[in-house]
């Protein structure tokens, strides 16, 4: 069983079952589940197969790895010590991380993971907690389960560290549909490594970041784009910030890196998705997916089926933080 | 681990296209690509040698050797 919405009964049965489990949900929902071999995150909002998405707080969502892992372990990180993601796991499997929105863990993570020891040698999958988006304006915070232990942890990813068979290997892979828009000449350099912008370099030329949006009206839906070697690798807006003249975004713009606006769609973020995942050979292997919490608002997956099952995330875990990606994780034989 | 046979050596001067970003082709594996994107950054900085790099590189592509044959044979055509 992978990758459903469960009632707390049926939940709580898998886990008395002593399967191991990644759940997401409501955080009454995942405090009242038994101690076990699980670890979780708030979250409210998933797509789902065959069905609309949802605004979901009675049940949690559950992905169960039990059948691939021959050996886990639990942690949980600080911004003091998830430098050690990496080095912690297994010599052959993955991690899978779920880390607390906006805590100071969650910016070390993001900003500096590129340069972890290990960071490339098993992939390292997940994402960051949420909550409702109405709770998330009133200041109400994320939280991460070590369903071992039964620590709740408002500052701590929890990462479950799962080691496979010789014979098997883990691969992570992403679907971004947000290629980078070449129609225009437009480039943008940071001059700093932050979540937020004021002057960067557009088009080697000191300027705001926060008056070129407005000046040019810019549609922030769409992400800007950093070519990683043939990946896309996303930083969404967040605000933009009038009184500051300041931008923020939902990852941090790296410092030295050539970002562009995005292409837009001509078709639905639904029916661009589908497109690709075509023609993907390994789509039918996914044993676990995640999307962005803004491809479901913006991409109305609340009234649109993409085919498959997974949490909406506040940020993707791929290695590093992404943005409006599509992440998933496949076991190669 | 699959055999040596599954990738092509690392003395071939492809490798190090790849890992200073000056190869037209990339991988389509996602770690690859960060991978690559992040050995041409450290090479340009003289935080790691090509040849560091090329080891670096040559290691995680033999773990993912199975998926990226189909690279392998654009980038390498035969070895």
């Amino acid at each position: 069983m992978q990758d459903k919405l469960l009632t707390i009964a049926e939940a709580e049965a898998l886990i008395k079952k002593e399967r191991l489990l990644v759940i997401f949900g409501e955080e009454a929902l995942l405090t009242a589940l038994p101690q076990g071999n699980w670890i979780g995150g708030t979250m409210p909002y998933f797509y789902l197969k065959g069905t609309k998405g949802v605004f979901d707080q009675e049940h949690v969502f559950v992905t169960d790895f039990t059948d691939y892992a021959k050996e886990w372990t639990v942690k949980s990180y600080g911004a003091d010590d998830i430098k050690n993601i990496a080095v912690q796991g297994f010599d052959n499997g993955f991690q899978f991380t779920i880390i607390p929105a906006y805590q100071p863990v969650h910016q070390e993570f993001a900003v500096n993971a590129d340069s972890y020891d290990k960071l490339y040698d098993n992939p390292v999958i997940g994402l960051v907690a949420g909550v409702s988006l109405e709770d998330l304006s009133n200041g109400r915070l994320t939280k991460t389960f070590n369903g071992l232990t039964g620590e709740v942890f408002i500052e701590k990813a929890v990462t479950l560290h799962i080691g496979l068979q010789d014979h098997q290997v883990a691969r992570l892979e992403i679907v971004n549909i947000f290629g980078q828009d070449h129609s225009d000449d437009v480039v943008i350099e940071p001059i700093e490594t932050s979540f937020k912008q004021t002057d960067c370099l557009i088009n080697g030329e000191k300027k705001n970041l926060y008056d070129y949006l407005i000046e040019h009206d810019i549609d922030t839906k769409y992400p800007l784009v950093c070519d990683y070697a043939g990946a896309g690798i996303n930083a969404s807006f967040e605000f933009l910030k009038a009184d500051e003249r300041a931008v923020t975004f939902y990852a941090p713009l790296f410092k030295g890196y050539k970002y562009k606006f995005s292409k837009k769609a001509a078709v639905s973020y639904a029916e661009a998705f589908r497109e690709r995942v075509e023609q993907l050979e390994d789509r039918n292997n996914m044993i676990f997916n995640c999307n962005c919490i803004l491809n479901y608002m913006y991409g109305d997956l609340e009234n649109h089926d993409i085919g498959y099952s997974g949490p909406a995330a506040f940020g993707e875990i791929a290695y590093s933080l992404v943005n409006q990606t599509f992440t998933y994780l496949v076991i190669d034989q | 681990m699959l055999g040596n046979t599954n990738i092509p050596p690392k003395n071939r001067p492809e490798w190090r296209s790849i890992v200073t970003g000056s190869s037209d082709h990339h991988f389509d594996n996602f770690v690859l690509k960060m991978k690559c994107f992040k050995t041409s950054n450290q090479i340009k900085s003289g935080q790691i040698t090509i040849e560091d790099a090329v080891e670096d590189l040559y290691k995680l592509a033999s773990k993912y050797s199975r998926s990226v044959q189909r690279d392998f044979k654009i980038i390498f055509k035969e070895w």
